[in-house]
């Protein structure tokens, strides 16, 4: 591996950014290089800087709006910040909230991802061509300065980063005075995606999180396309195979759904939530007996998820009762 | 006039908040992958009343900071639970991005290297 010069040890080890910029205050941020992704290193990607990205000038306050129709925008949404301002912008607050922001994402079908808060997450997604929306603390005291920016590239070689901010259109800004705000602020991040579409710093539970809050409020198709991603990334995680399911279902697919919760069940047997969809899918379909068997399954794995005894507990009564009808329910699955 | 408009169609947003008020965790029968969350990580699910207490209280919230009834619903039917919960409780301490310092700061910034190129220039021209 490549030593770079003046890459001290420390640097290397710190993992939380906080921490890290902290002892910055004394010795200077680390080089971006060191926390570029290996490929983007080895393939000496030093800079970057994603055009595409539209730009729209903040008016008065609202930074939040434009820096959503910007990412809105390079994502496949085309709209306008006074477009988004009924939905994002909070006048008693003179601002935009970080959860409206990636809820209007999710409005418009998209997957709003929260990278982890650390530089090589943010770097790694700029290295694949993700513009991420930042929050960024400006002030101090009384006056924060909260800030929402698109960083639309980094340069490894000068240490700066690139940005749409505010009325600026390209602002390039060093790198560490980007990072200090940027920690201030929280080390928020988001990134806008067209479902389907991973992030590059994807980790398996922000994922899940991200794709879970698009079914939850999105389209089925848009979810379902989260998801189907998200299980050809994560093959092993059930909680992948499960949103499919589940979407595949919103959507009358029942085969599909049926398959996607099988497939849940294969990687984690003991995967109880995924059993009880199962059952409930056919206990719909009349086929007791297989209901049986998954709401079994699920019985038996309740100690790692015990919220969801009660719905097994309501399954077990409907099942009760479908075997109390005087014709037994013919099985029929699609 | 308009008060009583504003008055009539809060009572009508409350009113269809609170029977429309969905509940997440299924979907026909079927477990949601919020609500699985929900199990996996041990927080508590919002139960519908409490759901449509939750929008209730942050519709007249976001009604009395100037959102456009309108739009209240629409704001409120994109949130999750988690967001619905979160923003009820802390709807005034969560940072508010919105950049006003930031243009002072820019035009110090353009001032600043304006004037130290400036300097370097007519230093240069001397």
């Amino acid at each position: 591996m490549r030593r770079l010069p003046g890459s001290g040890r420390v640097w290397r080890r710190a993992a939380p950014l906080s921490v890290l910029l902290l002892a910055g205050c004394a010795t200077g941020p680390p080089p971006l290089i060191e926390h570029l992704p290996e490929a983007a290193r080895s393939a000496g990607r030093l800079q970057q800087e994603i055009t595409a990205v539209p730009f729209h000038p903040q008016a008065d306050y609202q930074c939040g709006p434009a820096a959503l129709a910007t990412v809105l925008g390079w994502s496949g949404v085309q709209t306008t910040p006074e477009a988004l301002v009924p939905r994002v912008y909070l006048p008693g607050r003179q601002g935009s909230l970080q959860p409206e922001i990636r809820a209007t994402a999710r409005a418009f079908n998209r997957l709003a991802y929260e990278p982890e808060p650390r530089l090589a997450a943010l770097l790694a997604e700029l290295d694949a061509g993700h513009p991420v929306l930042v929050l960024q603390k400006l002030g101090v005291g009384p006056w924060p300065g909260w800030h929402y920016a698109v960083v639309i590239g980094y340069d490894a070689v000068a240490e700066a980063f690139l940005l749409r901010s505010g009325t600026e259109s390209r602002l390039r800004v060093s790198s560490r005075r980007f990072l200090t705000s940027w920690i201030r602020g929280g080390t928020w991040a988001l990134v806008v995606l067209p479902p389907g579409t991973l992030p590059a710093s994807a980790d398996a539970a922000r994922y899940q999180h991200a794709a879970a809050d698009l079914e939850a409020t999105g389209s089925p198709a848009a979810a379902r396309a989260a998801w189907a991603a998200g299980v050809t990334r994560w093959p092993d995680a059930p909680a992948m195979w499960f949103g499919l399911g589940n979407t595949a279902y919103r959507q009358d697919d029942i085969a599909a759904a049926l398959a996607a919760f099988q497939r849940a069940v294969a990687v984690a047997p003991t995967h109880a939530a995924s059993h009880y969809n199962l059952a409930r899918i056919h206990l719909e379909h009349g086929c007791l007996d297989q209901a049986k068997t998954h709401l079994a399954a699920a019985e038996d794995a309740l100690d790692a998820l015990p919220g969801l005894a009660p719905l097994v507990a309501d399954a077990r009564e409907a099942l009760a009762r479908e075997r109390a009808r005087p014709i037994a329910p013919i099985c029929q699955l699609p | 006039m308009r008060t009583p408009f504003n008055l009539l169609s809060g009572l009508l947003i409350s009113l269809a908040l609170i029977t429309g008020g969905t509940a997440s965790v299924a979907h026909g029968a079927l477990l949601d992958s919020s609500g699985l969350l929900a199990f996996e990580q041990r927080t508590q699910h919002l139960a519908s009343v409490e759901q449509a207490l939750a929008q209730e209280a942050l519709a007249a919230r976001l009604a009395a900071m100037g959102v456009d009834a309108a739009a209240v619903s629409a704001r409120l039917g994109q949130l999750t639970d988690e967001e619905l919960q979160l923003l009820a409780e802390r709807l005034d301490q969560l940072p508010a991005g919105a950049g006003l310092l930031e243009i002072i700061g820019i035009v110090f910034v353009v001032l600043l290297i304006l004037e130290l190129v400036g300097v370097t220039d007519i230093f240069k021209a001397i």
